[in-house]
């Protein structure tokens, strides 16, 4: 039981619990036990689950218990199959966007067994890979018949996740997801790196996941060999090595990045028979420059004009997620900033001004409108840079949200059909107020929804079907508006 | 042929501009030998179970050298072959279900390799794999509900190291039913130890932060709660704290052996920690990153029970989420003018305070010094590496360009003084040669560091360490498997000087790196149990070893007979 003095106890065997001389007031109550889900791990905040004293008489808190998919991993004989690194992924929808994501993994054992437990209720899809270098390939010299192994698949021994078989899970269901592998026809990938002596070279699968594959390179002349690679679209990635890693600042760091560009190549490959000849020029890596436009007008000194710039891939993809700290801004002068050594491909491009007095009032790309396109970018040429406009003549949204006319918690989609990209959600407090600031001038659609990681607010097409009950705001500069929402009863956790 | 050789050269490769589940060559240290050579020699045999002979099918076989690595299946008569392979000496090794994985000929870190070439024959291999010996167990609490999530470390006393000293060899984590399973074990003598942390444990305070004059934000803070604030002590099987008590797992080829470890929560430690820096003014708040430590079996081992800690008062944090006993704090400041660091030995059962400024319990001498150099140019970035054995630490300091070299405040212990330095320009034939200083004592290449004062250090360089390529030969034919041994004359230093290989399947064998110097060459057969660093079980070899003077840069050819064990 939390409040600013927390009292704990365990439950005896019946589940039962009793606090005692509790002083009068409203306590919430938190639960926890390993293999169980409470109410704040379901992502739910729900107002039952705080104790009124001294009306609380007989209180229920009530767990979701944990999912499992456990199986055994085969090989083409029949025989288990160890170091199979079995990965059950699911979509989740983050910031108004949907993203695959991992939700728990396991490596088979010696007997090809696996367990993948504390997974909450929902739908999955569970891959299987090689752990490490396991795959099977040809000896060394001359090349010899393509040698077979075991690649990448999907349940149900489908290789590609747009053929796989979701896995949808009640709670505390136990799903038993044996899968025998087949053994595929792999190839080889052979050519020269050009631009360097001190480098690397990687392949990354279509999902952006280094795939494991023996990578074999002389250093002086930059000739390279791949082995044991199934077929498949990939991309063939060098990097010399003696460029700095950055590691990509939080949110929180007030840290300009400033990276040494490093030498890259990109080269896609489609895989169906062995390749050869293939030459990865290195050239510094791509760069695109930022350029911060201040309009703002307030006098706000002490509040640095800041922006956090992040590169979204279009894809599901978790590869390459870039950001940048727009830095620190003294009237006057920007310091330069850039997202470097970027991978080539199509981005949606997130700008978030730090400090809550700003909004991005125009955010391009040469003439690409970031607030409303993608941008893609190729793998070699310069980028003209991404110009952030700054404001701070935002409007103000306040409303309340209710069900069946009672006050409640839940999220407040804040869609803008002409930007989605503008697109915001806020969460309305136990009395069912809410309050959303620094938005840009423009009509928005705003409607509630039980849970804020419910919705994809970015995406017009996720939108659609919430539009009907939206209420409709236009606001303008500096403008002040107020909406009263209703949250409709049903189930909507998952449209 | 020592397998050390290629994990050291992998240990090398920095994968920090790398994805981590990339497996990536890297051309800095890759072969010096072409690949030009075209291959027409075969490496075949059969792979049989090591007790009773039978034929192991479906046994995943492999061969690396420098160059090139291969993989291939055992078929259904245990038959394997490599083919179309250059000359050279290659490294075999198999696994297979049910089964170790090991080198061939196996003995801790050496294997015979199989070399291939004119005349030679390397196609009637018999490559014999012990079954495995497997080690599993449930973890549970004194409730006797399941553990998961807890980590399982695996140590095996160390064979053929003459210290009996357990080492780990594996990790796991238990899974939802508190299971965990090492397999493909060798014959050996093993522990199991779990760290884990009560699922219910809760951090708690026992000293409320002190209110800054005019300071009006209210600081809550968390009190400990007797019944959350616990953590699981380190636990042996079968459910003991003390490694002494612990119990021993003798696994032999095709035992299965059940350890079920039972954990017990204890009482959280706390620990005041003062004399850090407090808050610079207008600057973000230092906060202090505070590591645990415990050493088990002598090494030191990450704690990763949770730590927690909190600013009583500026410069006094209180730790919590400590298991109680001996400890190492780690306690490293930032930010400030440059990242400090401070490590304590302590112990925490009684809670007490530890003053991270106290300059007995913090760094010592300040060690610095000179390189003087042999008469040849060496270019590249090298280094003075002070090696601390006991703790399995070492610190490296940078060598400028007019010599010098400064480490700074170090702990005080015994160190070895030795150079790394980068392996392109020559460098790694670089060795240190001698060592005296003035503020601590020196022994050979030794230097004790006092806790205070300055050490002032000279390192003399020598360029071109010796090697010997050898043939061990019994009646006149080359024997293989046999353990080859080099140790210093004088019998000092033998810990560090000796090099010991294993002869390939034609009786070839390197020893490399070697200091020059006198040394004793011997050969011996089925010595793989001797304790050939106890002067007394190796006296009797001597006499008949070769007397060998080793030269700065000089690689000796020397073919020397093998003495049978003696019983």
């Amino acid at each position: 039981m939390y409040s600013s003095n927390r009292h704990a106890q365990f439950s005896d065997a019946n589940g039962a619990f009793h606090f005692t001389d509790l002083p009068p007031g409203h306590f919430p109550v938190v639960v926890r036990k390993p293999g169980f889900f409470n109410d704040e791990q379901m992502g739910n905040r729900r107002n039952d689950d705080v104790a009124t004293i001294p009306s609380q008489a007989n209180f229920v808190v009530k767990l979701v218990p944990e999912a499992i998919i456990l199986g055994q991993v085969t090989g083409a004989h029949g025989e288990p199959l160890e170091r199979i690194l079995v990965t059950a992924q699911r979509w989740q929808i983050e910031d108004g966007r949907r993203q695959l994501q991992p939700a728990g993994a396991a490596v088979a054992d010696d007997q090809g067994n696996f367990r993948i437990a504390e997974l909450r209720p929902g739908t999955y899809f569970l891959s299987f890979a090689p752990f490490g270098s396991r795959s099977i390939y040809g000896g060394p010299g001359p090349k010899k018949a393509d040698a077979p192994g075991y690649g990448a698949e999907f349940y149900p021994g489908v290789a590609d996740f747009t053929s796989a078989t979701p896995i949808t899970l009640t709670p505390g269901a136990q799903f038993q997801a044996d899968q025998a592998l087949t053994i595929q026809a792999t190839f080889q990938i052979s050519g020269r790196v050009v631009g360097a002596r001190s480098l690397s070279v990687a392949v990354i699968d279509s999902e952006g996941e280094p795939a494991q594959h023996d990578v074999r390179l002389d250093p002086r002349s930059g000739e390279f060999h791949i082995s044991g690679v199934p077929a498949g679209k990939y991309t063939l990635m060098a990097r010399a090595l003696n460029a700095v890693s950055i590691q990509v600042g939080t949110m929180l760091t007030s840290r300009v990045l400033s990276p040494r560009q490093q030498l890259t190549a990109y080269i896609p490959l489609s895989v169906t028979s062995d390749v050869s000849g293939v030459v990865l020029a290195l050239a510094p890596g791509i760069s695109i420059p930022i350029h911060l436009d201040d309009e703002t007008t307030k006098d706000t000194s002490g509040n640095s004009h800041r922006v956090f710039i992040r590169l979204v891939p279009a894809n599901a993809g978790r590869f390459s997620q870039q950001g940048a700290v727009v830095p620190g801004y003294d009237r006057g002068q920007t310091l330069p900033a850039s997202i470097d050594n970027v991978v080539p491909g199509t981005y949606t491009i997130e700008a978030r001004p730090f400090g809550g007095q700003f909004y991005v009032a125009d955010l391009r790309c040469g003439t690409v409108d970031l607030l409303r396109d993608s941008l893609t970018v190729g793998s070699s040429g310069s980028m003209p840079p991404i110009d952030v406009t700054l404001r701070d003549d935002g409007a103000q949204l306040t409303g309340a949200v209710t069900q069946n006319g009672k006050p409640i918690q839940a999220g407040v989609v804040i869609y803008s059909p002409d930007y989605p990209e503008r697109s915001d959600i806020a969460r309305s407090s136990d009395n069912g107020s809410f309050f959303s600031q620094n938005l840009a001038p423009g009509t928005y659609e705003v409607f509630a929804v039980p849970n804020p990681q419910s919705v994809e607010f970015h995406n017009p097409a996720a939108i659609q079907n919430y539009l009907a009950r939206a209420t409709s705001v236009t606001l303008g500069a500096g403008g002040q508006s107020s909406v009263q929402l209703e949250l409709p009863p049903t189930n909507e956790d998952q449209p | 042929m020592n397998s050390l050789i290629v994990l050291v050269a992998l240990a090398l490769v920095s994968s920090h501009t790398t994805a981590p589940r990339a497996k990536v060559v890297q051309a800095e240290q890759a072969a010096q030998t072409t690949r030009a050579e075209a291959g027409i020699f075969r490496i075949a045999g059969i792979i049989v179970d090591a007790n009773s002979g039978a034929p192991i099918p479906g046994a995943q076989l492999a061969i690396s050298n420098a160059d090139d690595s291969a993989e291939t299946t055992a078929d259904d008569g245990g038959h394997f072959s490599f083919d179309a392979l250059p000359p050279g000496t290659y490294m075999l090794s198999a696994t297979a279900r049910g089964y170790v994985s090991a080198s061939y000929d196996q003995h801790g870190r050496f294997s015979t390799g199989i070399v291939v070439g004119s005349g030679l024959d390397s196609q009637h291999i018999v490559f014999r794999l012990p079954r495995q010996g497997v080690i599993f167990g449930t973890v549970t609490d004194s409730q006797g509900e399941r553990v998961r999530r807890a980590q399982v470390m695996l140590f095996e006393v160390e064979p053929l190291s003459g210290s009996q000293r357990p080492v780990r060899r594996a990790n796991t984590q238990t899974n939802d039913l508190g299971q965990y399973r090492f397999a493909h074990l060798n014959e050996g003598r093993y522990y199991v130890a779990v760290q884990a942390r009560p699922w219910y444990a809760e951090p708690g305070f026992t000293h409320p932060p002190e209110q800054a004059a005019g300071d009006s934000s209210f600081q809550d803070y968390q009190k400990s709660n007797p019944l959350l604030d616990v953590v699981y002590p380190v636990t042996f099987f079968p459910g003991v704290a003390d490694p002494a008590a612990a119990n021993e797992l003798h696994i032999t080829p095709g035992d299965q052996e059940e350890a079920d470890v039972e954990l017990t929560p204890v009482p959280s430690a706390h620990v005041l920690v003062t004399g850090l820096p407090g808050d610079p003014p207008n600057g973000p708040t230092a906060y202090p990153n505070i590591r645990a430590d415990e050493r088990i079996f002598g090494s030191s081992m990450g704690l990763f029970a949770s730590i927690q800690e909190r600013e009583v008062s500026p410069g006094t944090w209180e730790v919590d989420g400590l298991p109680p006993g001996q400890v190492t704090l780690t306690i490293a400041n930032e930010p400030g003018p440059s990242l400090s660091q401070r490590t304590i030995a302590t112990d925490v059962s009684d809670g007490g305070t530890v003053d991270a400024s106290n300059a007995s319990d913090a760094p010592g001498a300040t060690v610095s010094g000179r390189v003087i150099w042999p008469a040849v140019s060496a270019s590249g970035q090298i280094r003075v590496v002070l090696v601390n054995a006991r703790l399995r630490e070492s610190f490296a300091a940078p060598v400028r360009k007019d010599g010098t070299f400064s480490f700074g405040p170090s702990q005080p212990g015994t160190y070895r003084v030795a150079l790394a330095a980068n392996a392109a320009n020559g460098g790694q034939r670089l060795y240190v040669e001698s060592v005296s200083a003035t503020g601590a004592r020196v022994v050979g290449r030794t230097i004790a560091i006092p806790a205070s004062g300055n050490v002032d250090l000279t390192v003399k360089v020598g360029f071109g360490l010796g090697a010997i390529n050898g043939v061990a030969k019994l009646a006149g034919k080359p024997a293989p498997g046999v353990m080859i041994l080099l140790v210093p004359s004088s019998g000092q230093d033998v810990a560090i000087d000796s090099r010991r290989d294993q002869s390939n399947s034609d009786g070839s064998f390197r020893l490399l790196n070697v200091y020059p110097g006198k040394y004793i060459l011997m050969a011996i057969s089925n010595a793989w149990n001797l304790n050939w660093t106890d002067p007394v079980a190796l006296n009797p070899y001597r006499d008949k070893g070769e007397a060998i003077a080793i030269v700065s840069g000089q690689n000796q050819n020397i073919t020397v007979t093998v003495q049978p064990l003696l019983k």
